[in-house]
């Protein structure tokens, strides 16, 4: 299926809307060519000597003439603008939820600020073209074939002519749109790039502050903005070129001269009245057709953002994976990796090597580390946000994929490293992942998370605001909240990613008591480079390199482990190094 | 936000960017009027040749038809090449104005006070700066054929009246109802057309937020939850746009009835003129075939009037957030920070995010030059805050920061971020090489620096690793390294800048304690002879610094070195032996037994 079809599914959502701009359209047109018949009937009474009293019937006419069309006119315009925005609705949600259920991996390859240009920009692209674009083109067709009628009643030579033109315009302007249509597609990209452009330099504003770096992120959209400008005229000077509307230019003008002539000549029984009729239509016909110019290039301009946004939805996702069936239940969890080797993207160093290890049933599991050996993709692969490259993991002695996704969310999560907040309430934050919280639930796991005192101290409390992306909280709040956030879902597996690096001393040492009483509850696993921490786990595992360097406990590394030691030997006196 | 503005002060802040493409602009009018000139004057050929033919006079020759009607042949051609190239210089314009209005935008919103960005949210903002642009490039079309069309009514209704006073004045009569008609549309068109920018832009917002923090979404299994509340913002834009479709749509078919009517008076009055003699048939086509030519622009007036109203509904949403004065960074300064000494005083400062609520409570204390300073204190009791205030991120409310014995307001503004390195919590990098991130802050930095800051914070062996080295492509916001990672370059970046003081807000909290230690005496060279605010919560840390400021709810509790403070009853010594004792291996050998 093409983009166009896709487009055209939609509108088959809404037949009766479709079917009345279609159908009303023709006719809404047809009624607004009667009046210049009228005109060269009521002009020919004149002719012949006429008064207004032979005139009176046709000017009624007219004005009754003059509510319906107005009538049909506005009915078929407005719900043509409705369907469009009805469609256009349509396709941002099908945008918004094909792409909620992508992989991670797919994610991870794509820029939001590129996605939201397609978004945002194309689906008011595509509404144009819809909405008045596509009516337009119809209108036009049927002006044509009217002109065919209106010149074959006066002779077949005329008929002839206007069939040609007719053909000659069609395919010029095929062939014109043709041309502008790569020339678009470059245009739209260059739109995306400033998307980005702008969106980053927002996002980082701190940064750009902090390093003085305006003059930087100026010229970086000045270069994007020039490079737009330069497409954009190069588009619409070759659009301004719009050569088939030469043909019918000439094409009318002809017919006028014509006519004229015959008159005068006295040929084929034509009298003023057809001249007036003539001029009338073709002047109105080639009106009608400069408007080809503009709908054809809204229509190019739709179609490619509708292929834009089509790419997205119908992209094949390669890293998707078949949900299982299974559902995850057990309180009681056990996690085992068997040689275990993954990375982010081909092409990329591997982020883990070869990783073995189980954690039994309610152990705690600590995994140390310098900066990117891999410790946060361990947990990533548990929650299967990413299915390992190769080797197996297996939950509760069962192979991750056999599971169902729901229940794998449902038992296990997350105090994510790098902490998003959303833009919504604290208690919206908490209860993220159960929204059917009672207040009781949320207020308790708001307590042991230590995140209670703070949040009564906020202006509105549990109703107060959080900043985009949850910068009018300090690190270590954000961090509390995120803690409370996973709590409320009580899970067998928790996962805490660096959970406790950026909290102060008072609070960590409560946190640490609230963790221990939950440790002892659900199998855990933590990230962390608090040896108090570390200390309480059942296995520690030491990577480096992506490779597991050591396996044990906090008394057999601390003894015999040299990476072990190093991390710590700063900052403890360490017992003696034993040998193995 | 901001203070009304009138159109008078939008169209002046247009007109202040057309301006500078003034010789194209002039150009671009010189055609169209040329354009409009050929148009009307080409019926009047038409005009003559019908007369000659109608009036059927014996010495009529065939020259005499003929030339008229191939004057009218010509000048349709001319017409139509005319109008490519009136495009062609519009559309030039047209782009050159809208790169000019959204990099002005854009620079405008960069100097924008923190307060205005902890505010606002970056989908809206980019939204404005891209779509709403673009539609303004639409209106700005719309706004030239306005023009055109204008002239193009002057034009006809002076040839009109020249033939026919009378029929003239039969077809004006009922314009002031149609402009009545249209321009009492006038408010509800802008006000739904306002509603409706918002209604489109909170959607946006939701669908950058929700991509943003899809990995989140993805471990909380929240997608259903996620498509149902965009549904619903999906839905009410679409509502409103539908109420906004109906102000539009509304005026093309108030529009044709009154072409309807026109063509009814004309024909009225032309027939009864023409039966009484005072009007002859050539003549009283001419009015029906200029119709056109005076009710287009009327209906092009009516049908663009809309789009007029979202320019000016978007450029004052433009103004509003980057030609805001109130939002503004204000540099109330010229003189330049540079060879600083790095004395950092803080005298009785008070400072609130939010009106009536204070963070920071009387603070003052006096750091020396290469001075190193700890901060300590709870989560949430200001210490951010004050590493945001010395870079003046923020402008206090009242009090004295001086840098020098200097008050930072008397500082030039960028050049006191110049002086001052700030390695914050959240750490952001942008997508783009590593290289193009080390270099945000100081531009002509060589890769022999780079290499030298990167192995100060120990990232050069991970660099190494990864395919291209420092030409590696950063993700956005960094996505694609390990927050450690990303702390490291952020720490680094800094160092690569020379700061004279150095602000430290937990950089390597997210490192290992291996790696933390290597980052410490590696950079304890670099970071020698410079003052430096470290906010951390390690002991080894804290025990490296000349004094100690300790915060409890935006007030400083307790200033001294270790040894001071240890001796003190206060919190400190509270939070020492709660916390900080616990980093010894004895302790944890009894936490050990205990469990």
């Amino acid at each position: 299926m093409n983009s166009l079809k896709w487009v055209a599914r939609l509108h088959l959502r809404y037949p009766f809307k479709t079917f009345y701009v279609l159908l009303g359209g023709m006719i809404e047109i047809l009624l607004f060519l009667l009046p210049i018949s009228i005109t060269a009937n009521v002009i020919e009474i004149s002719i012949e000597g006429g008064g207004i009293a032979n005139a009176k019937g046709q000017l009624w006419f007219l004005l009754g003439l003059a509510f319906v069309q107005a009538f049909l006119y506005f009915s078929v315009s407005f719900l043509n603008e409705v369907l469009a925005h009805r469609v256009t609705t349509d396709i941002t949600q099908e945008l918004f939820e094909s792409l909620q259920y992508r992989s991670l991996t797919y994610h991870d390859s794509k820029d939001v600020g590129n996605i939201m240009a397609r978004a945002t920009g194309d689906t008011r692209t595509i509404n144009i073209a819809i909405s008045p674009a596509v009516r337009i083109i119809i209108n036009i067709t049927i002006v044509w074939i009217v002109a065919f009628i209106i010149t074959l009643s006066i002779h077949y030579i005329l008929a002839l002519i206007t069939v040609i033109v007719f053909i000659v315009f069609a395919i010029t302007t095929s062939i014109y749109t043709k041309k502008i249509l790569p020339l678009s597609v470059k245009t739209r990209e260059n739109f995306a790039e400033i998307s980005e452009v702008i969106n980053s330099g927002l996002t980082g504003i701190r940064e750009i502050k902090s390093f003085v770096a305006t003059p930087w992120s100026k010229k970086k959209l000045l270069k994007t903005a020039i490079r737009y400008q330069k497409n954009v005229i190069k588009e619409e000077t070759k659009s301004a070129w719009f050569y088939p509307i030469f043909v019918v230019t000439i094409y009318s003008a002809l017919m006028i001269v014509l006519s004229l002539y015959f008159v005068y000549k006295g040929l084929f029984g034509i009298g003023i009245k057809e001249v007036i009729l003539i001029a009338g239509f073709v002047s109105f016909l080639t009106g009608m057709s400069e408007e080809v110019q503009w709908t054809m290039w809204f229509l190019i301009r739709g179609k490619v953002s509708a292929d834009r946004i089509y790419d997205i939805v119908s992209e094949k996702d390669p890293d998707a994976y078949k949900d299982g069936d299974l559902e995850f239940e057990s309180k009681h969890a056990t996690i085992e990796f068997k040689n275990v080797s993954f990375r982010y993207k081909n092409g990329l160093p591997y982020a883990l090597r070869n990783i073995s290890f189980k954690v039994e049933d309610l152990q705690t599991i600590a995994i140390v580390g310098p900066p990117g050996s891999g410790k946060s993709t361990i947990t990533k692969l548990i929650q299967r946000l990413y299915l390992p490259t190769s080797g197996e993991i297996l939950l509760s002695g069962k192979p991750i994929s056999d599971y169902s996704n729901k229940s794998l969310r449902k038992n296990i999560t997350t105090v994510e490293q790098d902490i998003f907040l959303f833009n919504l309430s604290v208690k919206d934050n908490i209860r993220y992942g159960k929204s059917n919280a009672t207040d009781e639930e949320i207020v308790n796991v708001a307590k042991i998370a230590e995140a209670y005192d703070f949040i009564l101290k906020l202006p509105n409390k549990f109703e107060n605001l959080i900043g985009e992306g949850g910068v009018r909280l300090s690190g270590g709040q954000a961090q509390r909240l995120s803690i409370a956030r996973a709590l409320l879902l009580n899970p067998s597996i928790l996962l805490m990613d660096d959970g406790a690096s950026a909290l102060d001393a008072r609070t960590e040492v409560q946190i640490q008591k609230a963790i221990s009483e939950i440790l002892r509850t659900r199998t855990t696993v933590i990230t962390t480079h608090r040896l108090a921490i570390i200390a309480k786990a059942d296995l520690v595992i030491i990577l480096e390199n992506s490779k597991i360097v050591g396996l044990g406990t906090h008394e057999h590394l601390i003894r015999k482990n040299p990476y072990y030691r190093r991390l710590f030997e700063k900052h403890y006196e360490l017992p003696a190094l034993e040998a193995k | 936000m901001g203070k009304k503005r009138t159109d008078k002060e939008l169209l002046v802040y247009l007109w202040n960017i057309v301006r500078l493409h003034l010789k194209e602009f002039y150009f671009v009018i010189i055609l169209l009027l040329l354009n409009v000139a050929f148009g009307t004057i080409a019926p009047l050929f038409f005009r003559k040749a019908l007369d000659l033919i109608q009036t059927n006079d014996i010495s009529t020759t065939l020259k005499m038809i003929l030339t008229p009607l191939v004057a009218y042949f010509l000048l349709m051609l001319v017409k139509w090449f005319w109008e490519v190239f009136q495009n062609i210089f519009k559309a030039k314009l047209n782009a050159q104005i809208t790169k000019d209005l959204r990099v002005k935008a854009f620079n405008g919103l960069l100097e924008n006070n923190l307060t205005f960005f902890d505010n606002s949210e970056s989908g809206y903002l980019t939204s404005s700066l891209t779509n709403d642009i673009n539609e303004m490039r639409e209106a700005g079309q719309r706004f030239v054929d306005l023009f055109t069309s204008l002239f193009r009514l002057i034009i006809t209704i002076g040839i009109l009246l020249y033939f026919s006073p009378k029929l003239t004045l039969a077809s004006v009569v009922f314009l002031p109802i149609f402009f009545i008609v249209v321009f009492s549309l006038r408010k509800y068109q802008r006000r739904v057309a306002k509603v409706w920018r918002k209604n489109f832009a909170t959607v946006n917002q939701r669908f950058s937020e929700t991509m943003r923090s899809i990995a989140i979404s993805k471990s909380f299994a929240r997608e259903k939850e996620n498509i149902k509340k965009f549904t619903d913002l999906n839905e009410e834009t679409y509502k409103s746009s539908i109420k906004r479709g109906f102000a539009i749509f509304i005026i093309g078919p108030i529009n044709d009835f009154f072409r309807h009517m026109l063509l009814i008076i004309i024909l009225a009055v032309g027939t009864i003129e023409t039966y009484n003699g005072n009007l002859d048939v050539a003549t009283f086509y001419l009015f029906i075939f200029l119709m056109d030519y005076y009710y287009y622009p009327l209906l092009s007036l009516a049908r663009n009037y809309s789009r007029f109203q979202s320019l000016f509904v978007n450029l004052e949403r433009l103004l509003d957030i980057s030609e805001n004065s109130d939002i503004k960074e204000i540099n109330t300064s010229l003189k330049i920070a540079e060879k600083i000494q790095g004395e950092v005083e803080f005298k009785n400062v008070n400072f609130s995010y939010v009106e009536d609520t204070p963070v920071l409570k009387n603070i003052s204390f006096h750091i020396k030059p290469g001075q190193r300073v700890a901060l300590v204190g709870h989560t949430g009791s200001g210490k951010s805050t004050i590493a945001a205030l010395i870079p003046r991120f923020y402008n206090i409310d009242d009090g004295k920061i001086l840098i020098d014995g200097v008050k930072i307001q008397n500082y030039e503004l960028k050049s006191l971020r110049f002086v001052i390195g700030l390695v914050s919590q959240r750490v952001l990098l942008f997508k783009g090489t590593i290289r193009e991130n080390m270099l945000i802050g100081s531009e002509n930095a060589s890769d022999k620096d780079i290499w030298n800051a990167l192995d100060a914070v120990q990232a050069r062996d991970f660099i190494e690793l990864l395919p291209h080295s420092l030409d590696f492509m950063v993700t956005e916001g960094g996505k694609n390294l390990s927050v450690g990672q990303r702390q490291m370059l952020s720490y680094a970046r800094v160092l690569l800048g020379k700061p004279d003081i150095i602000i430290l807000d937990e950089a390597t909290s997210a490192v290992d304690l291996y790696t933390e230690s290597k980052i410490q005496d590696s950079t304890e060279l670099l970071l020698k002879g410079r003052t430096s605010i470290v906010i951390a919560h390690r002991l080894t840390t804290i025990l490296n610094s000349d004094f100690i400021i300790v915060l409890e709810d935006g007030e400083i509790k307790q200033i001294g070195t270790h040894k001071d403070l240890m001796s003190q009853k206060g919190s400190y010594q509270e939070m020492y032996q709660l916390y900080f004792k616990t980093q010894s291996a004895k302790y944890l050998e009894k936490i050990k037994t205990a469990m």
